[in-house]
């Protein structure tokens, strides 16, 4: 039942590292699941937590926050501040009862195409294994 | 003329409106803001220019404060005329400025959802005696497991209901907490999105029906308003405030002595001038040993604002607000400020916390909570 589904991922990347990393994935023709819309955004910093609710709201059911490595932020400290901010995500998530792991960071560079396939790849495995979104559970049963 | 503005009219009085101006005198938004007129509101309503009145942003300005009502000769419920005209102007794409960045407001749309479990009993510890299902009394939590989250820096929410279940425990009162819980729908009641209180004010009322209490306790000023008047409860619904004044004043009860202070009484707007609940907390603070209660300037019905209603609009003129407040109790010298709303504790802390704020002074500011051992 859960190997049909196909879930939705929101991924935001950051437009010095992230992006560009999924440029050069699809560049070096590195293969990623089609799940995934990623959004630019200029820091992942920029990043709040009402983006990600909005996105669980609306019908996601993963979202994933890519940005520089830490010491690399274009803006300095902008990283730092999206780790404050995931933590206080999840832990409105897990309140809410909507698993705090569909929500996830991760830093990838401009020069980690390979590695922003890998991570596509495995945040959209682990979030069909976790099924759809609680909120639309009924509807994605309906839709299959 | 709307439907919904029409019956707003009749409902609120405001027909009555003898545009003699003392409710714009008593706002506290206009002494900041000299725009803002609630007189003129009401007179855009009643001469329909409808594009004109659902496009105005002046509608989102209002504190809902009630103290316009509170002057009014001819008793003019101007809160929730406002309200009213602001379900009309939410479907309109006229919205007010959510503070926080939405969050609270997007918590409580997405508690409508009725497949979620949440996990919010994590801030009970094991001493504490408390139910699931059913029992006599219910603890109402309301919003408090998520301001912990929301407001890291300064405000443990939990803190609150912590001390409610610990005072009701020590009156050997074992109350049924309830595991989904929602939001009590006040923000969205006031900020005009009606299907969204409609929703979660359906399945609250299933769940407390399911719990078979007779009596709902909470710790919350908002709370208490929405649950007493907008939900048509059977169920009895108290303050804790007017709880333990009842206790104390019954029943024995032996304080440990605490330190001196010099205590001031904050009123909120939902708990005073809505529900006309002043001389409770009042009677608690007295009884208390140790401490010296002084009353600030503008008190009881007359209480400014904390600045900020349904996580709306807090800008300069809600800080003036605060600054004004905060220094009122300054004045009188008091250390200590309690009030019974959660959010005016967010809103008068976040003040005396917030790197932009007076730094001068701190008064030490604390919600009732565990006075007595």
């Amino acid at each position: 039942m859960v190997s049909n589904f196909e879930p939705k991922i929101l991924a935001f990347a950051c437009n010095w590292c992230s992006y560009a990393g999924a440029d050069l994935a699809g560049i070096s023709r590195k293969q990623y699941p089609p799940n995934v819309r990623i959004i630019r955004v200029m820091c992942s910093g920029r990043v709040e937590p009402i983006f990600v609710l909005s996105a669980f709201e609306n019908g996601a059911d993963g979202v994933l926050i890519t940005g520089c490595h830490i010491g690399d932020c274009h803006y300095k400290f902008g990283n730092k501040n999206a780790e404050i901010m995931v933590k206080q995500a999840k832990e409105l998530l897990s309140t809410l009862g909507i698993s705090s792991e569909r929500l996830r960071l991760e830093w990838v560079s401009a020069s980690e195409g390979q590695r922003f396939s890998e991570v596509m790849t495995d945040f959209t495995k682990e979030v069909a294994d976790m099924g759809p979104n609680p909120m639309f559970a009924k509807t994605a049963e309906a839709r299959r | 003329m709307k439907e919904g503005i029409k019956s707003a009219f009749k409902e609120t009085k405001a027909y009555y409106c003898l545009e003699c101006g003392k409710c714009t005198s008593a706002c506290p938004v206009s002494i900041y803001y000299p725009g803002f007129s609630p007189r003129l509101l009401v007179k855009k309503a009643l001469l329909d220019f409808e594009g004109d009145l659902l496009s105005d942003k002046n509608i989102w300005d209002c504190l809902t404060c009630n103290l316009c009502n509170d002057v009014c000769m001819s008793d003019v419920q101007l809160p929730e005329f406002i309200r009213a005209i602001r379900a009309e102007a939410q479907p309109t794409g006229n919205e007010g400025c959510e503070s926080h960045c939405g969050i609270p407001h997007a918590v409580s749309r997405i508690m409508t959802n009725p497949n979620l479990k949440q996990s919010r009993l994590e801030w009970i510890t094991k001493d504490m005696k408390f139910s699931k299902k059913e029992g006599e009394y219910l603890l109402w939590v309301g919003c408090a497991p998520y301001h912990k989250t929301i407001f890291p820096d300064f405000d443990d929410g939990t803190d609150i209901p912590k001390a409610a279940l610990h005072l009701l425990n020590f009156f050997n009162i074992t109350p049924v907490v309830l595991p989904n819980e929602k939001c009590c729908g006040h923000d969205m009641l006031w900020l005009g999105q009606k299907k969204t209180f409609e929703d979660l004010k359906e399945q609250n009322k299933k769940a407390i029906e399911d719990s078979k209490a007779e009596r709902i306790i909470t710790a919350c000023a908002e709370g208490y308003y929405t649950l007493k008047n907008d939900y048509n409860l059977e169920t009895e619904v108290i303050h804790i405030s007017q709880f333990l004044a009842d206790k104390i004043e019954n029943e024995e009860t032996k304080f440990k002595v605490s330190k001196k202070m010099k205590v001031t009484y904050h009123d909120p707007c939902r708990l005073g001038r809505f529900a006309g609940e002043y001389e409770a907390p009042r009677r608690i603070i007295e009884a208390l040993p140790g401490v010296e209660f002084v009353e600030m300037e503008k008190n009881r019905h007359k209480s400014p604002c904390c600045g900020v209603s349904a996580w709306m609009n807090c800008d300069d003129f809600s800080k003036n607000m605060r600054f004004k407040k905060l220094t009122m109790a300054k004045d009188v010298g008091a250390d200590v400020i309690v009030t019974t709303c959660p959010k005016c504790r967010i809103h008068l802390r976040c003040y005396t916390t917030n790197e932009h704020g007076h730094r001068g002074f701190d008064p030490p500011l604390r919600k009732i909570s565990r006075p007595i051992g």
